[in-house]
């Protein structure tokens, strides 16, 4: 008997090996995933539909060419049920499968960008960054271990999916939801931690009254510490919602900025 | 140098194919990852850690979500560390800006041949050659690879090593002082685009803790990340108490009638 429904054991540790490839990782813009979905669904489309190799190819036409785009370490809550549902050998199973997967990768993509991609990327980038600038490689052990969170995470919701198919819609996105906020605070703190910590800005100028000179850095901590940084930070926040604008730009503008503050001696 | 360059690729190579399985830092941590063996490679850890720190840091908010292109600093960092350590450090610190700026022009390159993988792989579906569909699949981010970090590796650190020699006697202090002030603003773009995502309307409570932390009591990035687990667990049992409270009003409520 097979601890999981319709499949043999061997097929399903297959299936599970295959679906804990970050799938992302390897494709360029991020969560785009008929390619990999492809390659996960094989072994059980051989092994359950094994007689009839055209609807094979019929089935897998369809997950190769349908877009499917989510995050991945999430995205595989929806991969075990999409492979659970293929697998009860129903008629219209493709159908249900593909319905599934249109409704459940939006909301998916949200709660697993925000703690995978966005929220875990700043907390244990900004601690490692940090602890790199003061010499200590720790951080990257720190990074390791969260990989290895991700991987057990991808593992864990895999299974979930397949065993408790449509049923973790509800239970599982109740949970995730507390990872969510949790993660979210945490970012917000490290990054208001980081912006004075490592975003290094201070001006050269000296003023001059009579015979009395005083730097101008001087009395801008006098009036608030870390002033700099902080309008820096703010006026790429503001400067993100001009239309048109990209990360790129920016990051020519901030370097150009930089050479002609360098050059009239601000900074 | 070119044994140790080609070690580098090779690092970068083993790390893409453990990554496949995050078995190695990816998202979190994968630059600074490329920095310090870049650095450990050309023997000064150091060099690789501080700049692997910055750009770790420049790193934070460029996540290629959607159609966005960012700055490629999984390149940036092993060319930036390279040079930082064969020529000197302000230099390295610009090229690997530089570098990682540019490199969003390879973009479009690496991903077209994952359309021939997507063909081959139809083609191969067609034939009921089941193996080869999953072989393409798994073989298809080597070309990626290649495009975005093996080739601009070899092609920078290969040929720019000397010709940075001879610019540095060239370039003005100005112009490297403004490399160097940029380098250490820019993650600021980072934590901005960050704070965008995060909507940060809704938290600015969070962001004023954590910068009280540093700027007026010295706390580092570790003492703040343990005091926003308090927070947040603070917050959640006050949700928890919440819902149980609004539960037994209800049903008071019902009992009532």
């Amino acid at each position: 008997m097979s601890k999981h429904a319709n499949i043999s054991d061997k097929t399903y540790k297959k299936l599970l090996i295959s679906a804990m490839a970050d799938q992302t990782n390897r494709y360029p813009g991020g969560g785009n995933l008929p390619m990999p979905t492809v390659r996960i669904m094989m072994p059980l489309l051989t092994e359950v539909y094994g007689d009839q190799p055209d609807l094979i190819v019929e089935k897998q036409m369809r997950y190769l060419n349908e877009y499917f785009n989510t995050e991945s370490t999430a995205g595989d809550l929806l991969l075990g049920a999409m492979c659970a549902i293929e697998a009860t050998k129903v008629e219209n199973a493709s159908d249900i499968s593909n319905a599934l997967k249109i409704s459940l990768m939006g909301p998916l993509a949200g709660i697993g960008d925000s703690i995978f991609k966005v929220g875990g990327k700043v907390v244990f980038s900004a601690m490692a960054g940090y602890m790199a600038l003061e010499g200590s490689a720790l951080g990257l052990l720190i990074c390791e271990i969260w990989a290895l969170v991700t991987l057990a995470a991808k593992i864990y919701f895999f299974n979930t999916g397949y065993d408790q198919g449509t049923k973790f819609i509800t239970t599982m996105a109740n949970q995730l939801n507390l990872v969510t906020n949790t993660i979210t605070i945490l970012g917000l703190v490290v990054i208001g931690n980081c912006i004075p910590s490592t975003v290094k800005l201070s001006t050269k100028v000296v003023l001059q009254y009579g015979e009395s000179v005083k730097p101008l850095q001087d009395i801008l901590n006098s009036i608030f510490p870390y002033l700099l940084p902080c309008l820096l930070t703010f006026g790429i926040y503001k400067l993100l919602a001009v239309k048109g604008m990209t990360t790129v730009k920016i990051v020519w503008l901030i370097l150009l900025a930089g050479v002609v503050l360098s050059f009239i001696g601000i900074v | 140098m070119s044994g140790k360059i080609a070690l580098i690729i090779l690092i970068s190579l083993v790390k893409q194919i453990l990554g496949y399985f995050s078995l190695v830092p990816g998202a979190a941590g994968g630059v600074l990852f490329n920095s310090v063996v870049t650095g450990l490679v050309l023997g000064d850890l150091p060099t690789g850690l501080a700049l692997g720190g910055m750009y770790e840091l420049m790193n934070i908010g460029l996540n290629p979500l959607g159609e966005s292109t960012v700055p490629n600093y999984n390149l940036g960092s092993i060319v930036g560390v390279f040079f930082a350590i064969t020529v000197d450090r302000a230099t390295g610190t610009a090229m690997g800006i530089v570098v990682a700026t540019l490199a969003t022009m390879l973009k479009p390159f690496s991903e077209y041949p994952s359309l021939l993988f997507k063909n081959g792989m139809e083609k191969a579906l067609k034939e009921h050659n089941w193996k080869k569909v999953q072989i393409l699949e798994i073989i298809n981010w080597i070309p990626g690879w290649a495009i975005q970090t093996a080739i601009p590796v070899a092609i920078v650190c290969g040929a720019g090593e000397s010709i940075a020699e001879a610019m540095i006697k060239f370039i003005p202090e100005w112009l490297t002082n403004g490399f160097t002030v940029a380098g250490n603003a820019l993650p600021a773009l980072g934590f901005a685009i960050v704070l965008r995502s995060m909507n940060v309307n809704k938290g600015f409570e969070y962001l004023l803790i954590g910068f009280v932390l540093y700027a007026y009591m010295n706390v580092g990035t570790v003492g703040a990340a343990l005091i926003g687990v308090a927070v947040a667990l603070i917050k959640f049992r006050q949700a928890k108490l919440l819902e149980t409270m609004q539960d037994s009003t209800s049903a008071g409520g019902i009992g009532d009638e």
